[in-house]
């Protein structure tokens, strides 16, 4: 998620947001079967309710690697980046 | 700073770790592999010229003949999806810009191989290597790589552009 979320950056993530409506754009913290829990953006929403994911930087796998997810595997919604030389 | 500040909270709390990051950083990229396969190729229609030579062909020449055939075959995809992949996930603008050929060139790569794949014909594969050869040799270049030709020490001895790695 370079460059938005440097390494050894904090993020501030609530777990009850996820019930709120999602959309494009929001970055969110899931459980991905393949990857493991990782922080991504919400790329789109397909009819069928599954979320399309990317990272923001261009080596990034790309959206149909990632594959779909559901809404149960969203842990919550990250509302704060603190990147390291941030100021509050 | 404020991210000082959470930092020395992380000490007390511990908070849990997640990564932002699914990229696979291997960049590991090199189109030695698909030289080789373009080698194997040439070396796959020698062998089946020779073959070609006999006025009949025993069952075990036979089963040869089949077996050079495909080994062609699979060192043509081979070729082809190394090709591929470098041009996919190496190659971005900066390099386009520098080598504009390049699409046409692995356009014309894929074509050559996959005719090279249908016919038993080395003048085909030997065009197939020289375009391969220039991808390599951009390839290297855009790295700041010299390059330089030699012939391969082993069949079938054609010229291949290798990166001059300095000690």
């Amino acid at each position: 998620m370079s460059p938005k979320i440097p390494q050894d950056s904090y993020v501030l993530v609530m777990p009850w947001l996820k019930i709120l409506a999602l959309k494009r754009g929001n970055i969110i913290k899931v459980k991905h079967p393949q990857y493991g829990e990782i922080i991504k953006s919400v790329v789109a929403i397909d009819n069928d309710g599954c979320i399309w994911l990317q990272g923001l930087d261009p080596s990034s796998v790309t959206i149909a690697q990632m594959g779909p997810i559901s809404a149960s595997q969203v842990l919550g919604k990250v509302i704060k980046i603190i990147a390291p030389n941030s100021r509050p | 700073m404020f991210h000082k500040l959470v930092s020395n909270l992380d000490k007390t709390f511990k908070f849990s770790t997640v990564s932002a990051h699914c990229d696979i950083p291997c960049k590991i990229y090199d189109p030695s592999a698909a030289q080789i396969a373009v080698l194997t190729m040439i070396r796959m229609v020698d062998l089946l010229e020779e073959l070609n030579q006999k006025s009949s062909l025993t069952a075990n020449e036979q089963a040869q003949f089949s077996r050079l055939v495909a080994q062609k075959e699979e060192h043509g995809l081979k070729a082809k999806a190394e090709i591929c992949v470098i041009w996919g996930d190496y190659i971005k603008q900066p390099q386009l810009d520098q080598f504009p050929e390049l699409h046409t060139l692995v356009h014309s790569i894929m074509l050559t191989a996959s005719k090279a794949k249908q016919e038993i014909d080395k003048t085909v594969t030997l065009d197939l290597l020289d375009k391969v050869n220039r991808f390599a040799d951009i390839f290297w270049q855009s790295k700041g790589v010299a390059t330089f030709t030699a012939t391969c020490p082993y069949p079938p001895a054609q010229t291949v552009v290798y990166p001059k790695l300095g000690a």
